[in-house]
């Protein structure tokens, strides 16, 4: 593997595919802002950036999801549109995302020629030949899985393998990976990992998405690094090391410490603690408090156990072990109400399936929580809730037409802020945020760190957790590292560096 | 702001309070009527305007409590086996005590299946559609298997006095159960609009998660829906039954239970919930009534006013969901 790695990156070998200058701008934010990325042919070429680096708006451009808005595109030496995925499977270029796109339903080797059935001369599906094919190019790959074997019952590894040798089935040039180990086992990334060499030494090219490059070094042999919707740079894979890479994905390594005034709310008595609290297969002791008038963020990669410990806090899981402790008295909560009832608040990251009443008026998105308080003789008090429905748009600057305007009609910003007037109209003394930034464009991102400071200010215990570097780096009075369910380090804000804090979450304690 | 901007602002706020799901349905009623009275110098003669509400108040009933099951994304479809059963129980219990006891045990029976639906779909959290097509069945087959398979006649009197009273006496010149329906509309309008637990019904059909991550009680919000969907087919079902003075085991087993979803579908409420009111079900029925009326008098048979009902259903909902997918 060394050998060939060396000779790949030193020829002056054509590209496979060649991106110039390639812009993306989504209504707010520039997703991509002139991009050069190339990959050639019999590579692993890793991609690597921080959460909204542009790494996924990358990949969707090339997969034919997003249309650039300026740069071009050139595939075997020719320029090329890439309007829809069949375009981009037809001039050989296979996508595989972290969500699977496999029908859980159907056997493997159903899976695999799914909408290009092999069919006898009477048109009904021709069986032998398709399991014989779904055989020949299972063990063509080496991957051990019988092809009547039902997606459902294979572990995520296994089904991540059908994945690519489906991509691979349409003969693909250009093989993209999302992410591919995050839900792996050992065994089966080592699996992985042998096969992506395996394409490449046939002559594939490789786009390896990752956070870890630690972990995929002996496979890549060059490695671009996005920041801000940018390349800071393309490398050979040698000559990077852990602290140069942590220092191209953050372009932290010599910040300044923060300007941010302090919040003058004292800090008092701990609103929120939590006592080893554990959740089997989630999160694993953990142990930490928020005082009101501080803001504590957690931080992590996607899938670290954030949003599960939250909902659990919430009263929406239980825990399997351990105390939480809402103002000094343990507390119990077996559904959201109690939690809602007991002053907890929570911002969910899924807006659409758990914030927002999305065919509801804005008006009533807002007393939604808090509805008993505007019953009078029986009756809601439509005036009142008006009343609270406008003083929520005025203070926290929504944009609506109407208070009776859908909120499914509002932007990602606005919904945010629809959110957060819902539990700001509760008696809520804790705030957990989950990922309260996202799908919002950078000026209502500044606007919702502002409401944070306030609710913080106002002495209410705010937990966030958010794995965008800057948005911790902007709010947090207090940092925990999160690694697969686990506290792995704990930063105060004088103590807060974004390199070590990167290097915690990505190889857990900083050596 | 300028004048006119403020115009148009305020006009903007009225434009999104007024749902445009409603113009469809108002338009067609209106036409309708227009049309047949042209048509028929009968059409809108008071003794046929009377006639079409005493027939359609059951139906207002029903459409009434299934607004309410459509609402939250769901559907009762056990509402006419409901009516069969709290006939003949009714009936039946009349012939051996009293009209007050045999109005008892009828709607009690009614509810009894609506509290059933309830359990099943708030706290064992199976699909409407499954609960409500089971017990259409366990309804229907209790109804014969009480009754024998055949009707209970020979009430006593007074109570056969009181029983066709309630289902199609008069007060002063309007029908009693048009008075019983529009009053049970106006409380279940006031209960939508006016009330936490009306809130909740639309909460729980924009999104069920989002509901519960408001501290909704999910379970009991929907185990109400169904006993208000199934008291109104157990009170529509009763009042059936006093317009005919007997127990009929068939009674709620024509397209009643079709008519009582059509209707709320055609009056522009979601089938996939969350959008709608009890108002529109009104117009939905009215749309219904006065087609078939209408029809009835140009001597157009049945089976054609099958097919025109049903193209209706269809043409509203698909009207609805283009001005969705416009959006």
């Amino acid at each position: 593997m060394m050998s060939e790695r060396g000779p790949a990156v030193e020829t002056a070998q054509q590209p496979l595919i060649e991106l110039r200058g390639v812009r993306k701008v989504f209504p707010g934010i520039v997703a991509l802002d002139g991009v050069d990325f190339d990959v050639r042919s019999g590579e692993v070429h890793a991609l690597l950036g921080a959460n909204g680096a542009g790494k996924s708006t990358l990949i969707k451009v090339i997969a034919g999801l997003y249309h650039p808005d300026a740069g071009d595109i050139l595939f075997d030496g020719r320029s090329v549109a890439i309007p829809d995925t069949r375009t981009a499977r037809d001039i050989g270029i296979s996508v595989i995302y972290q969500d699977f796109a496999l029908a859980p339903n159907l056997s493997v080797a159903e899976n695999l020629f799914l909408g290009r059935e092999f069919t006898t001369s009477i048109g009904l599906i021709d069986w032998r030949r398709t399991r014989a094919e779904a055989r020949r190019l299972l063990d063509h790959l080496a991957i051990e899985i019988p092809v009547t074997a039902r997606i459902a019952d294979l572990s995520t590894g296994r089904r991540q393998l059908i994945e690519i040798a489906k991509a691979l089935s349409i003969d693909a040039k250009l093989l993209v990976l999302d992410e591919p180990t995050a839900s792996l086992s050992r065994g089966e990334a080592e699996i992985l990992f042998n096969l992506v060499r395996r394409l490449a030494v046939a002559g594939a090219g490789i786009v390896y998405v990752s956070h870890r490059l630690e972990e995929i070094a002996p496979l890549v042999n060059r490695v671009t690094v996005l920041r801000d919707g940018r390349s800071v740079g393309t490398y050979p894979v040698g000559l990077l090391d852990r602290a140069k890479v942590v220092q191209l994905i953050t372009g932290h390594s010599m910040r300044a410490p923060q300007k941010r005034v302090h919040s003058t709310v004292a800090v008092g008595e701990p609103l929120l603690e939590l006592r080893h609290l554990s959740r089997t297969g989630e999160f694993e002791n953990i142990s930490l408090s928020a005082r009101g008038g501080e803001i504590v963020v957690l931080t992590g990669l996607v899938g670290a156990g954030r949003t599960e410990l939250l909902e659990t806090i919430f009263g929406a899981r239980r825990p399997t072990n351990g105390e939480i402790r809402i103002a000094g008295c343990a507390v119990k909560f077996s559904t959201p109400r109690e939690a809602i009832i007991g002053g907890v608040a929570l911002l969910p990251e899924d807006r659409r399936g758990q914030g927002l009443a999305m065919l509801m008026s804005v008006s009533q998105n807002i007393s939604l929580a808090s509805l008993p308080r505007f019953v009078r003789h029986l009756f809601l008090d439509l005036k009142r809730e008006l009343h609270q429905a406008r003083r929520m748009i005025n203070d926290l600057a929504i944009k609506v037409t109407s208070p009776f305007q859908q909120a499914a009609l509002l932007s990602g910003g606005n919904q945010q802020k629809l959110v957060l007037s819902k539990w700001l109209s509760t008696n809520a003394r804790i705030f957990l945020l989950d990922e309260p930034t996202q799908g919002v464009d950078v000026g209502a991102k500044e606007e919702i760190y502002g409401l944070i400071r306030g609710i913080s200010a106002s002495g209410k215990a705010v937990l966030v957790a958010s794995s965008d570097l800057d948005e911790v780096l902007e709010i947090a009075d207090r940092v925990f590292a999160v690694r697969r369910g686990r506290l792995v380090e704990e930063f105060n804000k004088a103590s807060l560096d974004p390199a070590r804090l990167v290097d915690a979450i990505t190889h857990g304690r900083a050596a | 702001m300028t004048r006119d901007a403020t115009i148009a602002y305020h006009w903007r706020a009225w434009l999104e309070r007024v749902d445009p799901a409603t113009v469809g349905p108002s338009l067609a009623l209106v036409f309708m009527i227009i049309i047949f009275s042209v048509l028929s110098p009968y059409f809108l003669t008071r003794a046929n305007v009377t006639n079409v509400l005493v027939q359609s108040a059951p139906l207002l009933i029903l459409g009434t409590g299934q607004t309410f099951a459509l609402l939250m994304g769901g559907l009762d479809l056990s509402q006419g086996s409901v009516i069969s059963l709290v006939s003949v129980v009714s009936a039946s219990v009349m012939l051996e005590h009293s009209f007050a006891v045999g109005a008892l045990a009828g709607l009690g029976a009614g509810l009894t299946i609506a509290l059933i639906n309830g359990l099943l779909i708030g706290r064992a959290r199976i699909q409407p559609f499954i609960v409500t097509l089971g017990t259409l069945y366990v309804a229907a087959g209790m109804a014969m298997v009480y009754s024998g398979g055949t009707s209970i006649f020979g009430l006593p009197k007074p109570d056969v006095d009181y029983f066709f009273w309630l289902g199609g006496g008069f007060v002063g010149p309007i029908p009693v159960p048009v008075i019983i329906a529009v009053f049970l509309i106006g409380i279940a309008h006031v209960v939508l609009t006016r009330t936490p637990f009306g809130r909740y019904v639309y909460a729980i059909g924009s999104s069920e998660s989002v509901a519960v991550m408001s501290g909704i009680e999910v379970a009991r919000v929907k185990i109400f829906i169904f006993l208000i969907s199934g008291g109104c087919a157990a009170i529509a079902g009763f009042l059936m039954s006093g317009r005919v003075i007997s127990g009929q085991p068939l009674l709620g087993a024509g397209d009643i239970l079709l008519q009582s979803i059509g209707a709320v579908i055609i009056g522009g409420t979601s089938i996939f919930g969350g959008q709608g009111g009890a108002l529109r079900t009104v117009l939905g029925v009215l749309v219904i009534a006065f087609m078939v009326n209408g029809l009835n008098l140009l001597a157009i048979q049945t089976f054609v006013q099958q097919v025109i009902v049903g193209t209706i259903i269809i043409l509203s909902v698909w009207v609805n969901s283009l001005r969705r997918t416009g959006k």
